[in-house]
């Protein structure tokens, strides 16, 4: 595989073994690569693969980002400041690196580890992409809430990727976050990238909510047009834990979201929200496992994406009712809105149960924009352009307002409405 | 010949000489005639399909309505233009304002931005600058009472979960925002009780003016209790059959249509 050509001299350079004790992290990236090696990249003959080709990462020579570690030039810093919010505790990794200076200080409550526990430690992984990102891992980001703690600022994990001249980067984040017992946090996943640079971003987000814990989680993809950003997010939920979620994606030529939120313990909540904005010939993949493994847990899914010019979205939904979760109460929905003859969607939403008392709903729309509501408009006296424009922006930031903390919600409206400045409107013309 | 013909329309603000029209290949204006002066209260009758609601989606320049016969003249700038000629948005911008019978829900849009978008929108047409949103509320608070609507309804989604009652109180509210020359109210007084009937009616009639028309369409002579028209036009199978002062509407409430059809 083209995307471990560079692995030998990789593991000369950065050998696991001086990081950790034990050799416990060379002999987990051992087993990533082995895993990488075998299975090889993806393709559309495998199912959940089936309507993404990343075909092109076997056509670019990417080179691990630790081997080009030079700080932001200012104004890649600018740009990088303008994408930070003062209302966040910002930690920011530039070309897959934590830069302390544009970095915030974490507040109380909060710390950082790099030792994974032995459970992590696994062999076996869901894709190659799992498996590639444990195998160029340097060290593991960890993050740990308390217990009983309310971490009141969002924290915001910031990605942001650029070289210019030299080979493209790709970069593996690794983050495991753990939120414990009855405390709270609002966590944001983003990614920036210099515009018109090429890159591989392939993150590794896992999410861990324990007893009573109630989180805010949002992933925010919004990388250069030229950038391939393939992303996996795991979140699992004890008792009574309460999530909020949101994959947010505008950027990148080619990404991929695949999100996995598991309910382990009884009596959790989760709402699981995507907004997606695609454009040009931009493809945007949005594929999804809700895993209800024990009883009276409740889950709503709503993604709702908007589909211009040549662009494709894909949107794979499982959702998976165990035999032991009774009375689980899970609704899934996707809806499209393609805006050109052009754009298409994919959208297979599915429902798995084995337990006999569950309330469950699926469903999906693939459409164009509703006539009757744009004649409502028009009728109003505002122009077509204009009218086409609002009820897009409406359709979507409906998902927005369902975000509860304020700053997050207009952060996220922010990053839609400069979405939507870069979009050709053709329906309108 | 034609000068007095020009002098004698001056004052017309909308002309519709043997209108045609189809929907889904089916006819249903049929030469349909009618001409609207300012200051002018229109009330047009007819049982259900008889082509009312589908004259007011043809005069706000609704598409899935074709015509295929005849025109219609609106005024715009002293002078009778070929409306049909207009995008809907122009139309609106000239004046022209359609009350839906069924309002439409905009999930997403809240009442404010659509409000003052539209408002803008013929601010820029007319040449004038803007109004800043701080500005508009102000303006807002006027059009609000006279409805009977408060401020919070500024913050919801265009009609969207609004009861019936609330939906024709926001088409009001609109209109008496956008302030059109040429109103036309498509059975604005369905599905309402008698109190919302009474807001809905009292609005209208602070929003009557000298200089602009109003057409109410309508099955029912109740919503005429409330605002008087000056002609009553009975509308059947695609053309105006019979046109007279208010007692009309009196005389088809006790004695139905079928008189009428020949």
């Amino acid at each position: 595989m083209n995307l471990l050509t560079t692995y030998d001299s990789f593991n000369r350079a950065h050998p696991a073994s001086d990081i950790l004790a034990e050799g416990k992290l060379a002999q987990f990236r051992q087993a990533a690569f082995n895993y990488a090696t075998t299975h090889g990249l993806p393709t559309r003959q495998n199912e959940d693969w089936h309507y993404t080709s990343v075909k092109v990462l076997n056509e670019i020579q990417f080179m691990p980002s630790v081997f080009n570690l030079m700080e932001p030039c200012s104004e890649t810093a600018l740009q990088i400041k303008d994408n930070l919010n003062s209302a966040f505790t910002n930690l920011v990794f530039f070309n897959g690196t934590l830069n302390k200076s544009l970095s915030s200080d974490l507040p109380l409550g909060i710390s950082i580890h790099e030792n994974l526990n032995a459970s992590e430690i696994t062999s076996t992984f869901h894709d190659t992409f799992e498996a590639l990102n444990a195998a160029y891992m340097i060290k593991p980001f960890i993050i740990k809430v308390a217990k009983e703690t309310i971490v009141d600022k969002p924290v915001n994990i910031m990605f942001f990727t650029s070289v210019e001249g030299g080979p493209a980067l790709m970069v593996h984040p690794h983050v495991r976050f753990v939120v414990g017992e009855r405390s709270s946090v609002k966590i944001l996943e983003s990614h920036y990238g210099k515009n018109g640079v090429s890159y591989f971003v392939n993150s590794f987000f896992d999410l861990q909510l324990n007893d009573n814990s109630k989180a805010t989680y949002s992933r925010i993809q919004s990388d250069s047009e030229n950038a391939i950003n393939i992303g996996r997010t795991q979140i699992s939920l004890q008792k009574m834990a309460h999530l909020e979620s949101l994959s947010f994606a505008t950027g990148a030529g080619l990404s991929r979201h695949s999100l996995e939120v598991t309910l382990k313990g009884q009596g959790a909540y989760a709402d699981v929200l995507g907004v997606y904005v695609a454009r040009d010939s931009q493809h945007i993949d949005n594929t999804t496992v809700i895993d209800h493994q024990v009883g009276d847990c409740n889950t709503n899914q709503l993604y709702k994406g908007l589909i211009d010019g040549q662009a494709k979205a894909v949107f794979c939904g499982k959702v998976i009712i165990r035999k032991d979760a009774q009375k689980a109460n899970s609704s899934q929905l996707n809806n499209n809105l393609l805006l050109s003859s052009k754009a298409e969607a994919d959208s297979k939403p599915s429902l798995e149960i084995y337990a006999d008392d569950v309330k469950a709903s699926h469903g999906s729309t693939v459409g164009q924009m509703n006539s009757e509501e744009l004649f409502y408009l028009l009728s109003r006296a505002i122009p077509k352009p204009k009218a086409i424009t609002m009820l897009s922006y409406g359709f979507l930031s409906e998902v927005i307002y369902k975000i509860s903390n304020p700053e997050i919600q207009s952060w996220l409206s922010k990053h839609l409405e400069a979405a939507f400045a870069k979009i050709q409107l053709e329906s309108a013309k | 010949m034609t000068l007095e013909n020009e002098s004698k329309n001056m004052n017309n603000l909308l002309e519709i000489k043997n209108l045609h029209a189809k929907v889904q290949e089916k006819e249903i204006l049929k030469g349909l005639d009618l001409v609207i002066k300012p200051g002018e209260i229109h009330a047009i009758m007819g049982p259900n399909g008889a082509g009312k609601s589908t004259l007011s989606k043809i005069l706000a320049g609704h598409p899935a309505y074709e015509v295929t016969e005849g025109e219609v003249k609106y005024e715009i700038n002293f002078q009778m233009q070929n409306l049909l000629d207009l995008s809907p948005d122009l139309r609106a911008k000239e004046g022209i304002f359609l009350g839906f019978q069924y309002p439409i829900e905009v999930p997403g849009v809240s009442n404010l931005t659509f409000l003052h978008t539209a408002f803008n929108s013929i601010l820029e047409h007319q040449g004038s600058e803007p109004m800043p949103e701080g500005e508009f509320r102000e303006f807002l608070v006027q059009k609000l009472k006279l409805v009977g609507m408060k401020p919070e309804y500024l913050e919801r989604p265009v009609n969207t979960g609004f009861s019936g009652g609330e939906k024709k109180k926001n088409e009001i509210l609109q209109m008496a925002v956008l302030a059109p020359r040429l109103a036309l109210l498509d059975e604005t007084d369905s599905g309402l009780d008698i109190d919302a009937l009474r807001v809905v009616a009292d609005g209208v009639n602070k929003l009557r003016r000298k200089d602009n028309a109003i057409v109410l369409i309508t099955h029912y002579q109740r919503l005429l209790d409330y605002i008087k028209p000056d002609f009553v036009h009975v509308l059947l199978n695609g053309k105006i059959v019979e046109t007279g002062d208010s007692s009309l509407a009196h005389k088809l409430e006790e004695q139905g249509y079928d008189w009428l059809i020949k």
